[in-house]
């Protein structure tokens, strides 16, 4: 605790409270679409919807199975990942490019596609230094959009699954796609940017503007229409910035106030995403009570992060650093160290992975905790729609394992949790530890994957397990210090962010089909209750055992021995 | 020749997402029966 401030710990804890206050009112927005009823933006944008489902072919309201949800959801996604490939490799015969930038690398293009289209936005290129105007705004900030949309629309549909009973149908993939865009994204956005604006972020289509320094040196400052991508970026929990340093640039986030709104952006649509889903089945202490076992969850590893962060580096101090500025070491002093703990674990948490400090200069606690948050399968609030299909798997297995305890057919919802569904949630949770621990392992042993690490030691292996959790939670974050654009990483993590993906989406979606068929039974007098504090309490204590007995020797070999090391003041 | 296989990656992906999808679909049509 030595250094924290009471002021730094308001704005943690308010921050928590604000979340929950957001909760509701964007909750209901989203319910409203999640009804199919008419918001106040389709009175405007009606027309579109209309016009692009006459352009598809699309009839919205005939209904989906899960299969027919789930493929249509894979294709798109597919072709997306083709056409933004495509784009980056001929961007330099491509109109508004104009810096003159040649085509993106294959390797750099395939991750690129791959991460944008996952929601994931790894970068494994600087933004300002390689992709044109158009790439950015036709390419990734509409990637940006739709991956977020899909993201939300997958939560919708199993959603529909727990309230709906004895039907086939969970929904339609391209009505959801496109209303979710139009009515949700777009109009948020739209304001959201022109806030940014205001705050001082630039909104241009000018390559960049070249200044005379105080020493008289020409320096060349690049601009672009980043307002606009910022908007999304964490709206969308996507991450992926315009300039290379991300959200610590001060024109992405010019401000402690921009700070703040970027932070409650990202956990927006998640938190209203559990409003919603109690809601829609009939009780909202449900989604409050799934967005209680996140909150505590966020707090205990934001107050761990940030008491690591103040307490500073013990090697720092015995070389005369002010023990009391903690450790600032890859923070901006714009910000300070607990506004970029705080965003660290939002964005981490969020599968968000915009950042505004170098998660690898944190302390090593300070470094496993965002590192932590991901692994957990990114169901602290989560990213926007995989935060909550992520948490209703763990709802189901919580929900299983109590059955087991009080000896009773376990119950959620009013669905009956049989084995096809532990099954397919087990196999859902399944693919994040093998994609982070089994990339891992082989980057370790390969001399491909060791090239890219710059640090010797413990935390050299923390880049590596921080990189490959990263992609397969969609995280997106970057440890620095690894260099990821040789084609065994850019590949590599390509392949662990298409797994951690949509190797998590089918069996979600499965789960939404096998569901929706089932009656709904109320719930008894010897359910399981799921409202109270013993089911948050067993659903964040399940969240956090399963994730801990999961990564413990990874999180041994890399955080613990560096905390270790240091505390010891050993270096390598 | 590096688009080729960079594709051919994002081929294998998916035709390994889709069969995929259609082995979780047995399941459920072998349940069904």
């Amino acid at each position: 605790m030595q250094y924290t401030t009471p002021e730094r710990w308001i704005l943690i804890f308010g921050f928590i409270g604000l979340t929950a206050a957001m909760a509701k009112p964007f909750g209901a927005w989203m319910f409203a679409l999640y009804e199919g009823r008419a918001t106040f933006a389709a009175r405007t944008l009606g027309p579109v919807e209309r016009l692009v489902y006459k352009a598809g072919g699309i009839d919205p309201d005939r209904e989906q199975g899960w299969r027919g949800y789930a493929a249509a959801m894979l294709l798109f996604n597919i072709v997306g990942i083709v056409f933004l490939y495509a784009l980056q490799r001929l961007q330099g015969f491509l109109p508004l490019n104009p810096q003159g930038f040649d085509g993106v690398a294959a390797p750099v293009a395939f991750n690129t596609a791959v991460s944008f289209v996952t929601n994931t936005n790894w970068q494994s290129y600087g933004g300002e230094t390689t992709m044109s105007h158009l790439v950015q705004m036709l390419g990734l900030t509409v990637q940006n959009f739709v991956s977020a949309a899909t993201g939300i629309a997958v939560a919708f549909a199993l959603i529909r699954g727990f309230a709906r009973k004895e039907t086939n149908g969970i929904g339609n993939f391209w009505a959801d796609l496109v209303r979710i865009t139009l009515y949700l994204l777009l109009p948020i956005c739209l304001v959201y940017a022109l806030v940014l604006v205001a705050l001082g972020v630039p909104q241009t289509l000018a390559g960049s503007a070249v200044a005379t320094t105080l020493e008289g040196v020409q320096q060349t400052i690049a601009l672009g229409p980043v307002a606009s991508q910022e908007a999304i970026k964490m709206l969308g929990t996507n991450g992926g910035g315009f300039f290379n340093v991300n959200s610590a640039h001060p024109f992405e986030n010019p401000t402690n106030l921009t700070n703040l709104l970027q932070m409650l952006s990202i956990f927006a649509l998640g938190a209203g995403l559990t409003w919603t889903f109690g809601k829609a089945v009939g009780n909202p202490r449900q989604g409050w009570a799934i967005l209680a076992a996140m909150l505590i969850l966020f707090a205990a590893g934001t107050s761990i992060a940030y008491i690591a962060e103040a307490g500073g580096n013990p090697i720092h101090h015995a070389i005369g650093l002010d023990p009391a500025g903690g450790n600032m070491e890859g923070k901006e002093t714009r910000f300070g160290v607990a506004a970029s703990v705080l965003f660290a674990a939002v964005t981490t948490a969020a599968s968000c992975g915009a950042v505004n400090a170098m998660h690898d200069s944190f302390t090593a606690i300070g470094g496993f905790v965002p590192m932590f948050n991901m692994q957990l399968g990114e169901v602290i609030v989560g990213g926007v729609g995989a935060g909550l299909y992520g948490v209703l798997l763990y709802c189901i297995l919580a929900i299983f394992v109590a059955g087991l305890m009080v000896g009773r057919t376990p119950e959620y919802v009013g669905k009956k949790i049989e084995a096809r569904e532990v099954k397919l949630a087990v196999l859902a949770i399944a693919v994040l530890p093998l994609c982070m621990l089994g990339f891992t392992a082989l980057a370790s042993v390969l001399p491909q994957g060791l090239e890219g690490v710059q640090e010797a030691g413990p935390h050299g292996f923390s880049e590596m397990l921080y990189a490959y959790t990263s992609a397969a939670a969609n995280n997106g974050s970057g440890f620095g210090g690894l260099t990821a654009s040789n084609p065994f990483w850019a590949g590599t993590l390509g392949v662990a962010m298409f797994l951690g993906r949509f190797f998590i989406i089918l069996p979600v979606l499965a789960i939404a089909g096998s569901l929706a068929a089932k009656k709904t039974t109320p719930a008894g007098a010897g359910a399981f209750p799921t409202t109270g504090a013993l089911w948050v309490g067993l659903l964040a204590g399940l969240i956090l055992v399963l994730g801990g007995l999961t990564f413990l020797p990874g999180l041994a070999l890399g955080p613990a021995a560096d905390h270790l090391a240091m505390i010891h003041g050993q270096t390598f | 020749m590096d688009d080729l296989f960079w594709l051919g990656a994002l081929l294998l992906l998916s035709a390994a997402a889709f069969l995929f999808l259609h082995l979780l679909g047995d399941d459920d049509e072998r349940r069904a029966a």
